[in-house]
C-alpha cells in the first residue's frame, strides 16, 4: 500500500533485515484477506505464517503491534517443541 | 447470490460481437454478468486465440484470482455443463486462506525494487507474511 520510497526510508531508519513488499495494487492484500476492495486506504493488520512446505500454519487477525516480535518467536519455539515430540 | 458470486467471483464474457448484439443478449436472457465487446480482437488474441474459420474468439475459460494470477485454463468447454463446471473449477483452484491449506504463490517487489517470489523463498525458510496499515504513524 505504501510506495517504494516510504518503505525504503522506514526500513533504513529501523534497520530492518527483512524485505518490505510494495502492494500498491492491493493484489496480495486482496488475495490474503487484508483488504476487501482494491480501493481500501489501509490494510487490516493480519499476519500469516507459512511453513517450508508452503502450508499456512497460522493466521493471526488480532496482532498486537507492541508484542508482535516476541509473539512470533514464541510461536516458532512452541511449534519446534511440538515437532520434536 | 449466484454460486459463482458465492465464490467471491465475477464472470466476464468476451466475444468479438458488437456492443449492440451483446446488449440484446443480456436483455433478452436477463444475463447477470458483463459481456465485453472485443471488437478490436485484442483480448481474444492475447487470451483465447482466434478461430480462423469463423473469425471469432475460441471458446476458452480462464480463472483469474484476486492477485491477478491465472489459476485455470479450460480449452474444452462443454457448453451444456459450463455453469456447473465453472463452479466446480472455482472451488478446486481458487486459493483458500485457511490453516492447513497451501499459501497461494505471488511475486512482489520490495522498496529497492528487488523481486520476491513466495514459492522460491519458502523452500529455504518459514515465512511470516505481515500485512500492516502504514509505514509511519500509528495506523
Amino acid at each position: 500500500m505504501n510506495d517504494e520510497k516510504s518503505h525504503q526510508k522506514f526500513s533504513e531508519q529501523n534497520k530492518l533485515n527483512f524485505p518490505l513488499l510494495v502492494d500498491k495494487q492491493r493484489n496480495l492484500a486482496l488475495l490474503y484477506g487484508a483488504a476487501k476492495k482494491p480501493t481500501v486506504e489501509r490494510f487490516k493488520r493480519i499476519t500469516i505464517i507459512i511453513d517450508k512446505s508452503g502450508k499456512i500454519v497460522k493466521i493471526d487477525k488480532e496482532v498486537n503491534p507492541s508484542t508482535h516480535g516476541s509473539d512470533l518467536i514464541d510461536f516458532f519455539k512452541n511449534s519446534e517443541t511440538t515437532e520434536n515430540n | 447470490m449466484s454460486e459463482i458470486e458465492e465464490q467471491e467471483t465475477t464472470l466476464l464474457g468476451v466475444s468479438v460481437d458488437s456492443v449492440e448484439s451483446h446488449k440484446k443478449f443480456v436483455d433478452e436472457n436477463q444475463f447477470g454478468y458483463s459481456l465485453l465487446a472485443d471488437t478490436t480482437f485484442n483480448v481474444s488474441k492475447e487470451y483465447s486465440g482466434i478461430m480462423e474459420r469463423f473469425n471469432a474468439s475460441k471458446r476458452v475459460t480462464f480463472v483469474i484470482d484476486k492477485a491477478g494470477y491465472i489459476r485455470s485454463i479450460d480449452k474444452k468447454v462443454n457448453v451444456k455443463t459450463h455453469g456447473e463446471d465453472v463452479v466446480k473449477t472455482l472451488k478446486r483452484v481458487l486459493p483458500k486462506i485457511k490453516v492447513g491449506e497451501e499459501a497461494p504463490d505471488f511475486i512482489a517487489v520490495d522498496g529497492e525494487g528487488k523481486k520476491h517470489q513466495l514459492s522460491k523463498l519458502r523452500k529455504k525458510k518459514n515465512i511470516v507474511l505481515a500485512f500492516y496499515p502504514r509505514d509511519f504513524g500509528r495506523g
